[in-house]
């Protein structure tokens, strides 16, 4: 087989198995058994296994010598670096789109704006929760500073907060992202970094309170 | 098994060296890296020498055009200032950390790093003031206690490809910032500790600039 479809292979079974993962199939702590998966996407265990060494180096599984693959558990401690690190990225690019805010931009954040409150008002919480994610990336891609993006995608810090954390309850919700897009479009530059240092708080706080400090690492 | 245990030592070792080569610019930005010539400079194969160009290409620190073969990266002006802005919200996270858990071994740290800064600037030793620089920001990084930090700064060698550059600024522009941040976080004030870290950032990138 050539390079080319090699590295088709590859991309395909981490792409599948990144969404097995973030979709809860794979579950942590699981085993990732390679024949298995292999059958299951029909391709051989070569791309399985290097994709295997991708999403290990993007921290979301680990190998145990002899024992083989298994999606990682995230600890309370790592859950709450996590939200730290999105903080640090969102604030830096909510900086950057605020030194650059045009025209354009504002449209944009007035879109979402008006897309949130339809989805509050109509009750459409699927909607409303798949736009809250689509914002959220849309904040990191327009800062224009590729190490935020890079840092962001590599260590998956958007992903893993939706799916390993407590969603934020709706009304709660609303409230910040208006008051966020206001803050930018005023330019307020530091009412907007308190407004998700205040975010980061309440988040972490909601944690504690629905227990996942009690939740332990599987043995092995 | 021996053998595939050498080999691995052998490409970590040619990493380690092709890496310092890259940051200290004797592999200038742009230039191709002769594969045989590497080799035979440090004395190994092909095969871990093609290992470690591959890891140094996830880094972005080369890249590889097909028929074309390695390539140091040029790293643009833009892309420096990126990186020291996501630099920047590092260490602010780290500050706020440190302060958060601040105690008798840290400030003591801290006060050394101060003293042995400021000896060195009036020393005028150039090679020693940016040796401690490096030390102290690695040791706010890897003092945070939050393993991301950590993390992304050796995945995007966020510090090793800050100092490469910043060698071209004077020293004499950050010595205030450094006794002002060590000052701050002594004092448990994040947000002086916070602003003078992203205030010392906007100066170098201004130096860089001129």
């Amino acid at each position: 087989m050539n390079k080319t479809n090699q590295n088709i292979l590859k991309e395909y079974a981490y792409n599948k198995i990144k969404l097995l993962i973030f979709n809860n199939i794979l579950k942590s702590g699981e085993k990732i058994i390679q024949e298995k998966m292999a059958q299951n996407l029909g391709i051989s265990k070569i791309p399985i296994i290097q994709a295997l060494s991708i999403l290990q180096n993007e921290r979301l599984i680990e190998y145990y010598p002899r024992k083989g693959f298994f999606v990682r558990e995230l600890l309370y401690k790592e859950f709450i670096d996590i939200l730290d690190i999105r903080r640090i990225l969102e604030q830096l690019a909510i900086r950057k789109i605020i030194e650059n805010l045009n025209k354009k931009i504002r449209d944009e954040l007035i879109e979402f704006l008006e897309g949130f409150e339809l989805f509050n008002k109509t009750k459409n919480i699927e909607k409303y929760y798949e736009l809250d994610r689509k914002f959220h990336s849309y904040l990191i891609e327009s800062s224009g500073n590729s190490y935020l993006i890079n840092t962001n995608n590599t260590f998956n810090i958007l992903l893993l907060c939706y799916t390993k954390g407590f969603v934020t309850e709706i009304s709660a919700s609303m409230n910040d992202h208006r008051n966020m897009i206001n803050a930018i479009l005023e330019k307020d530059f530091k009412k907007a970094i308190k407004l998700i240092k205040d975010h980061t708080e309440n988040k972490k706080k909601s944690h504690i309170i629905n227990g996942y400090k009690n939740r332990t690492k599987k043995s092995e | 098994m021996d053998i595939r245990i050498e080999q691995k030592s052998l490409s970590n070792q040619a990493y380690n060296k092709i890496k310092m080569l890259i940051l200290d610019e004797s592999l200038k930005p742009g230039e191709k890296i002769i594969q045989e010539k590497v080799a035979e400079q440090l004395g190994i194969s092909k095969i871990p020498l093609i290992q470690a160009l591959h890891v140094l290409q996830n880094e972005r620190l080369i890249e590889y055009y097909p028929r074309k073969g390695f390539f140091v990266r040029e790293i643009s002006t833009k892309e420096f200032f990126d990186l020291l802005e996501v630099r920047g919200s590092m260490e602010t996270l780290a500050v706020e950390r440190i302060i958060e858990k601040l105690d008798k071994a840290i400030v003591q740290k801290l006060i050394n790093f101060k003293n042995d800064f400021i000896s060195a600037f009036e020393k005028k030793d150039v090679k020693k003031y940016l040796e401690l620089n490096k030390q102290f920001h690695y040791y706010m990084i890897e003092t945070a206690g939050n393993s991301y930090l950590i993390d992304i700064n050796n995945t995007f060698n966020i510090l090793l490809l800050s100092y490469t550059k910043e060698f071209r600024t004077d020293i004499s522009l950050s010595i205030e910032y450094y006794k002002n941040i060590i000052d701050s976080i002594i004092e448990r004030d994040v947000e002086k500790a916070s602003n003078m870290v992203v205030e010392h950032l906007e100066k170098v990138k201004e130096g860089f600039r001129k």
